[in-house]
């Protein structure tokens, strides 16, 4: 009895002490330090490091556009290039289909997610920890050029926007209206001015190591594309031309800084290259530099290591590059254009642009685009639609071969000095009609591609015409033609129309040559602007949809 | 296999060298004798047919006419004496003869094999006034099946359990208890000996039994973690009352079914450049080519491949092992169990020189459970299981093997060229055969400790009837990933020179990884009291719970809390029951972790009254009804979601500046915490009824129930200029109800015994509340719908012809329109009337999901002397699936069932599917009523006979039973559905998914 009594009490003691362990021994058991998966705001803003960070970080929303889906580039929703992935979401931009609940590169969310990070830096960096505090100033112009960037890329595409200059708390009232059209344009061009007003000129100033920040140059190059969009026909309807003079000086006032230059012909095709020449004088800002064969393994003919051939330029575009010799556009009977030897003597940019059968990609090896040649194999899905292959962005240097890989550093160029002189030209002539210095910036651009100069004594229509072709050829598959033909109102002309290719038949050593309508486009009026996306405006009532969506 | 056999016989032979020993060790102390005597009932009358045993040994007789029996034992053995019907009485053999015996008459559902097990206890079925159904696994039918998940379908009432994959070792299953009642998820909570464990991977011969908490008072106790039903498993414990060792042995075939069929070279080539065609392109192969394809002439320029014949077997083979043995005397008792389990894939080839590649899963279960009586009042207990499982699969994974299989086109490249190279082209870089025999295999072994110490200490001394509880667990699982490596280099020789892709490497290790390292400890403990004065009977609990999970690489998963419970019983006939929990979670913020969960219940046999006295035609009567709360903190999204928090990244992985491109230090707001986020809540009203009718013959069991689940977890909605995710808020409300039934009938006629079951559940639920409703029009709105809901456009049949297209409302909104293609209704527009385009707007909300609202299940087993025969069907209704991306399946979705039922000009009047095409496919594939098909069921879910060899022949060998059987997993299924897909697991053998598997098993258990 007495060996049980004592286990009795021995286990009792056990019971209690458990007992007291499980109830007693932490004062919540449920809270504990769980700060090994982030930090609170404040050690963000004590600390130099992060608070710098942070401002990196908000950089991290610079969009690079060599795949917008499966290797698409923009220029396939445009009348520049057909897609050779005829399933590719990049035709809801063509057939149609493109709508509120068929969205591609909407960025609504992403951008206004990015917009807040630039925010959170204006409102915080102020009494942050950064040292020195005197590089706070120059690091809040970049976050000023981040935010006019981000609404740039939503204003592009929506026209008037909700403007984000604060950074918006989760219990305020966030289904607003939009703001005015002016005042969207107001807002981008007042966030450009105030970093313009702090940063370094551009890139070349800029130390080893901060090299690709926002400059003073990359902040008014956005402040003159803006201001160009907003006297564009599609939103400046009254033809006001006190807009198109301010778009002029804003453009001009890059050129007069002569901070940049345009690269000679020869080193051309290195401006979207930094492995040759990296954060080269032509650049006013460009994206992060990856280190990628992908643009080519997904663009380059199919013979090509199994490259997927995705951007086919189209007819009208390889049409749209004059002859070389006359100067004058190939529809022109005294061009010397023959259409039965279609790629000789054309302006040097087809060649740099454009792979048409019989170009050199990856010397010694031709690229051939006639029907059954290695690079126009019905059987193979991704051959060619249109008879060609597009050629800018993409270097021979670059290797996707199952042995043998080399990347190079591709940024994505948002901004460059050729743009900024064709935006200056477009926009005095708009203004002023064909003045002297219209005709010296845009031979500029044409002088290096080794164009004879315009003819004197055009016209403001016959100019404006040539600078549209100008921009057309300049600045192929860069994303303007997109956004060009609708800021003209010329979406109607230009992509409500079937696009072509041209069928090559080879017999012997001779090519036959034949245009033929590749595929449908639809254009309506609504396309003008990019539709809210649906699931948006069921947040965000007061929000509205884009007109005819 | 030869390691699994000696471990199985050295185990064995250890087992009964045991058994020999402690036979020994008995014989020495006591005399063997001849004793006799009388087995009588309440009325003193002799009762034939009571089983006697001796304890611990292997004697077993049946009284006879007289209620006699005479035996051979040793003084002081412990004679067990049973009778269906009759408590069971232990007696300890001392006098000789004339032993009198007495067995007292159970109640009705209140017997010894009635017992139900409840959180931490045990009641008798009588007592309980919740919705439980309880299950005892002995009746489930041996058949070698990875999952025990997939033994109970169809078997348990209230408890619906879909099977959502085929893969060795993966053959997954939902459970969900009661339907749904949640748009989040709703899968129940496994609870195995009390505490959160993974319970499909267990041997289906450990577990006892299986509960299901329904209503309110009985998932209360479980508080914040029961939002979504619970499942109890209890494993099997040793008894002094009987010991056995078991011996199973199966094995089986699994048989591949409902696969996807591909199409010829040729066909495909024809249906290829018809698609082409109404693209509105030029056909893609010429005559040259379709003559190749047809004629097979140039098999390296034309290829034919039937991939899934070339490279899958028709049936693979399983085998599962298992032992165990149980048993005890007054102080200990123990069950201890050993499986093996070996499932093989379906692939075919894949073993070579260097490794097998065949997707297959191999398991060692174990199990020891030892209950220890320190002394008369203190029982310790050691619940230990453990399990090392494999699954080896090739080295892409299985899934994308098959996909490389179901989805690359029959003429895509010559598995190998002419010159013996494997063949390929560039979009199709992944070759089957390098697939099988060049990439090596992975091989993943996961290894999982459950244990639970167990302690009770008795504080009668205190006071009568009370004791004190501790229920300690500790479970480790770890994971170690490796394998073998290499890589094979494709060759395309059609086009204008011959062209490379892929890297040959060398065969090499894969690196190994030991991952998903946690640890799961939970503690309950309290103390519980359990008396009877007189007529009342008390019995009540109080525990305290403490639960973490923990892991090197996260934080910790914790909750805890305090469970209570008390039930009073009087005259057998009312009862009362109130349950209650306090219960919290870290994933609530400070102040605010803690919900109080209470429940109610009451129950009340009526058949105990004198006006309802039990007759013959009715045998018992109970009515029950409850009502309470519990609580769901599972609701998903980031853990702490009431914290904002800030990631950063001081090493890079930031923005990349400068000519050395390299990353930048990075920090980021995160997220913005919801401060007022808190779990689920749960309301639930169950009135329940059950039934004998026919001397206990026929059983019936019925609840209705209704529940509200409110503060559902559902997206903030904000719109994006915030520019940051909210997280999630409790908004949402959806009302569930439903009626359920369980029935039983079970009879002896002589030597033939029949016992049936059924039951059957009909549940709806109702939105009452949901987030992102505005700017929506009404006939699209989630509210007033069932959850999970489909929005979807109204089709109208097919176009027939261009001038249909014409005097038909607008479908430009899906592209090109031509003939072939699904015409939809007119529904809607902005202001909510039709406008003549179908856009969006035309979309409506239906109430047709997957999960049915009418579950059913219902079997049979049919015994006659030495033969058995027992069947269980599981059905369900109201399921809806969407059958588009199954009949679109296949290279370019294109596969027999489109190539005969689609429609071309010339089938136009019989055409099932619209025309093919490569692009602009969007009107033919958007979400509509034109693909939803019922996927309604009735399953044979098994089959087995069996023949048990009489038992004289077998005593001769020291075998107390044996039986031979033959069974079927899946063997029949009875549906409307008549694509060739699965109607439970639509997805399997297409896509990427396993396909779907029929067992076939013989099998032998022997008990020693």
């Amino acid at each position: 009895m007495n060996k049980i009594n004592f286990n009795i009490k021995s286990s009792i003691t056990g019971f209690s002490f458990l007992i007291i362990l499980i109830t007693g021994c932490k004062k919540d058991y449920l809270s504990f330090d769980y700060t090994d998966g982030g930090v609170r705001e404040e050690d963000v803003w004590n600390s130099d490091r992060l608070a710098r960070g942070f401002l990196n970080n908000a950089y991290l929303g610079i969009l690079r556009r060599y795949d917008l889906t499966d290797g698409a580039l923009l220029a396939a929703a445009s009348d520049e290039a057909v897609n050779s992935n005829q399933g590719s979401t990049i035709n809801i931009f063509n057939n149609g289909t493109w709508g509120p609940l068929r969205t591609l590169d909407d960025q609504y969310a992403n951008m206004y997610n990015y917009i807040r990070r630039t925010n959170l830096f204006l409102e915080k960096s102020l009494t942050s920890k950064i040292n020195p505090a005197t590089d706070i100033p120059a690091l809040r112009g970049e976050a000023f050029f981040l935010r006019a960037y981000y609404h740039f890329e939503l204003f592009k595409r929506y026209g008037a926007i909700i403007i984000a200059n604060h950074s918006f708390g989760p219990t305020e009232t966030l289904d607003i209206p939009r703001n005015t059209f002016d005042e969207t344009v107001t807002q981008i061009v007042s966030d450009c001015d105030s970093a313009a007003a702090i940063l370094l000129p551009s890139i070349a100033d800029q130390g080893i190591g901060d090299k690709g920040r926002a400059s003073q140059t990359a902040a008014m190059a956005i402040k003159a594309r803006t201001l160009l969009y907003a006297a564009s026909p599609l939103s400046n309807a009254t033809g006001d031309i006190t807009k198109w003079q301010k778009a002029a000086d804003a453009a001009k006032a890059i050129i007069i800084l002569n901070k940049h230059s345009l690269l000679p012909a020869a080193q051309f095709s290195n401006i979207w290259n930094y492995t040759s020449q990296a954060y080269n004088a032509e650049i006013l800002f460009a994206s992060v530099a990856d280190n990628v064969n992908v643009i080519e393994s997904a663009n380059a003919p199919i013979s090509y290591d199994g490259a997927r051939g995705r951007t086919n330029p189209i007819q009208e575009l390889v049409d749209a590059f004059e002859m070389k010799t006359t100067g004058k556009p190939v529809t022109d009977p005294t061009s010397g254009y023959n259409s039965n030897d279609p790629y000789t003597n054309r302006d040097n940019r087809l060649g740099l642009f454009i792979m048409y059968n019989g170009s050199v990609f990856k010397s010694p090896k031709l690229v051939e685009t006639f029907v059954g040649g290695k690079d126009n194999m019905i059987t193979n899905i991704n051959t060619t639609k249109t008879g060609y292959y597009m050629r800018k962005f993409l270097y021979d240097a670059a290797n996707w071969a199952v042995n043998s890989t080399s990347n190079l550093r591709r940024p994505w160029v948002h901004f460059r000095y050729a743009e900024v002189l064709l935006n200056y030209t477009e926009a005095l002539n708009e203004a002023q009609g064909p003045v002297a210095d219209v005709y010296i910036y845009i031979n500029q651009v044409r002088a290096r591609a080794g164009m004879p100069v315009l003819p004197a004594g055009l016209s403001k229509d016959q100019m404006r015409l040539r600078i549209q072709n100008e921009r057309r050829v300049e600045l192929c598959f860069e994303e303007h033609r997109f956004f060009d033909v609708r800021r003209w109102k010329k979406g109607e002309e230009f992509l409500n129309k079937p696009v072509s290719g041209m069928v090559i038949t080879k017999t012997g050593a001779t090519f036959t040559y034949q245009v033929v309508a590749v595929e449908s486009r639809v254009f309506t009026e609504k396309n003008y602007r990019f539709p809210f996306p649906q699931s948006e405006l069921n947040k965000a009532v007061k929000l509205q949809q884009n007109p005819g969506w | 296999m030869n390691a699994p056999q000696k471990i199985i016989s050295l185990f064995l032979s250890f087992l009964i060298t045991c058994n020999q020993l402690s036979l020994h060790a008995q014989g020495t102390k006591n005399f063997t004798n001849t004793f006799s005597g009388t087995v009588k009932d309440e009325n003193k009358k002799p009762l034939a047919g009571a089983s006697v045993e001796i304890q611990e040994k292997n004697t077993m007789l049946l009284t006879d006419a007289n209620g006699k029996f005479s035996l051979i034992a040793e003084t002081k053995d412990i004679a067990i004496i049973k009778k269906e019907g009759y408590l069971t009485t232990q007696l300890v053999l001392d006098a000789l003869s004339d032993m009198n015996i007495e067995l007292t008459l159970a109640i009705t559902d209140a017997g010894e094999d009635d017992n139900v097990v409840i959180p931490f206890g045990v009641r008798k079925k009588r007592e309980i006034t919740s919705a439980m159904s309880s299950y005892q696994t002995a009746g489930l039918p041996q058949i070698p099946l990875s999952n025990l998940f997939n033994s109970l379908a169809g078997r348990i009432s209230g408890l619906y359990i879909q099977q959502t994959d085929n893969r060795p070792g993966n053959d997954n299953a939902n459970m969900y208890v009661r339907g749904r009642s949640s748009y989040g998820s709703a899968g129940a909570r496994i609870l195995v000996d009390g505490v959160l464990r993974d319970f499909q991977d267990m041997d289906l011969n450990e577990i006892e039994s299986i509960t299901v908490l329904k209503d309110a008072a009985a998932l209360a106790y479980y508080g914040l973690s029961a939002g979504h039903g619970i499942v109890l498993v209890t494993t099997k414990k040793g008894s002094a009352l009987r010991s056995a060792i078991n011996v199973d042995v199966q094995g089986g075939i699994q048989q591949v079914d409902n696969i996807i069929k591909p199409l010829s070279s040729y066909q495909f080539a024809n249906l290829y450049n018809e698609a082409r065609l109404n693209d509105n392109n030029a056909i893609t192969y010429d005559t040259a080519a379709l003559n190749g394809y047809q004629n097979s002439r140039d098999l390296f320029k034309y290829p034919v491949n039937n991939y899934t014949d070339q490279f899958l077997k028709k049936n693979s083979a399983i085998q599962r092992y298992v032992l165990s043995a149980e048993g005890g005397n007054n102080t200990l008792r123990y069950f201890i169990l050993l499986s093996y389990f070996d499932q093989q894939g379906i692939l075919k080839g894949a073993n070579n020189n260097d490794f097998n590649s065949n997707t297959g899963f191999k398991r060692f279960n174990f199990r020891g459970n030892i209950d220890f009586d320190v002394n008369k009042n203190l029982v310790i207990s050691l619940y230990a299981g453990g399990r090392s499982e494999n699954r080896l699969n090739p080295g892409d994974g299985i899934n994308a093997f098959l996909s490389t299989l179901y989805n690359t086109p029959p003429n895509a490249f010559p598995i190998r060229n002419a010159n013996g190279s494997y063949g390929g082209t560039t979009d199709y870089r992944n070759n089957p055969l390098g697939m099988i025999t060049d990439r090596g295999y992975t091989s993943a072994i996961d290894r999982v400790l459950l244990t639970s110490v167990v302690a009770k200490q008795k504080l009668d001394f205190w006071l009568r009837g009370l004791s004190a509880n501790i229920n300690f667990s500790y479970d480790a699982s770890g994971t170690y990933s490796a394998g073998l490596n290499r890589d094979y280099e494709i060759y395309d020789f059609n086009g204008a020179a011959p062209q490379l892709f892929r890297t040959k490497t060398p065969l090499g290790y894969r690196s190994a990884a030991f991952t998903n390292n946690n640890r799961r400890n939970e503690l309950w403990a309290g103390f519980d009291f359990d008396r009877n004065f007189g007529n009342h009977s008390i019995q009540a609990s109080v525990k305290g719970q403490r639960y973490v999970n923990a892991s090197p690489e996260r934080l910790d998963f914790r909750s805890q809390g305090i469970s209570a419970r008390a039930d009073y019983g009087f005259r057998n006939k009312y009862y009362i029951g109130l349950v209650s929990s306090y219960s919290g979670s870290e994933n609530f913020p400070p102040g605010s972790r803690y919900g109080f969960f209470p429940a109610a219940s009451a129950g009340w046999v009526v058949t105990e009254e004198r006006f309802l006295k039990a007759g013959n035609l009715l045998s018992y009567l109970k009515l029950r009804g409850s009502y309470g709360s519990a609580g769901n903190s599972e609701i998903g999204g980031n853990r702490f979601p009431f914290e904002s928090f800030y990631a950063r990244n001081t090493g890079g992985g930031g923005y990349t500046f400068g000519t050395g491109f390299s990353g930048t230090p990075s920090a980021n707001e995160s997220s913005l915490g919801n401060p007022l986020i808190t779990w689920e809540t749960i309301k639930t009203t169950d009135i329940g009824l059950e039934l004998k009718l026919f001397k206990n013959a026929f059983y019936l069991s019925a609840d209705v129930y209704k529940a509200r689940r409110s503060g559902i977890l559902t997206d903030a909605i904000i719109p994006s200029i915030l520019g940051q995710t909210l997280g999630t808020v409790n908004q949402g409300i959806v009302d569930s109800k439903g009626i359920e039934f369980d029935l039983g009938y079970s009879k002896h006629l002589g030597k033939f015994n029949i016992s049936l079951n059924g039951n059957i559940i009909l549940t709806t639920d109702k939105i009452i509340s949901q987030n992102g409703q505005d700017g929506i029009p009404d006939y699209q709105k989630t509210i007033g719908k069932v959850s999970g809901s489909s929005l979807i456009f109204l089709s109208d049949g097919l176009f027939n012809d261009q001038a249909l297209i014409n005097a038909s409302p607008s479908q430009a909104f899906f592209g090109r329109i031509i003939p072939g293609d699904v015409k939809y209704k007119d529904v809607g527009s902005v202001n909510g009337k039709p406008d003549g385009i179908i856009d969006n707007f035309d979309r409506v909300r239906v109430n047709k999901r997957d999960l049915p609202n009418v579950y059913y299940g219902f079997g049979t087993t049919l015994t006659y002397k030495v033969i058995d025969f027992s069947t269980q069907w599981q059905g369900v209704k109201g399921r809806t699936i969407d059958i588009q991306g199954l009949v679109n399946s296949g290279p370019f979705s294109f596969n027999q069932e489109i190539y005969n039922r689609r429609w071309t000009p010339a089938t136009a009047t019989t055409a099932v599917y619209p025309r093919v095409g490569l692009t602009d496919r969007g009107n033919n594939t958007a979400g509509s009523d034109f693909w939803r098909r019922s996927a309604d069921f009735l399953r044979l879910k098994y089959i087995e006979v069996g023949v048990s060899l009489p038992e004289a022949f077998l005593k001769k060998y020291h075998i107390k039973r044996t039986r031979f059987y033959l069974g079927g997993f899946n063997m029949l299924t009875i549906t409307k559905l008549d694509l060739g897909v699965d109607p439970e697991i639509p997805g399997a053998g297409r896509g990427d998914q396993y396909p779907y598997l029929k067992t076939y098993s013989v099998g032998l258990r022997t008990t020693f």
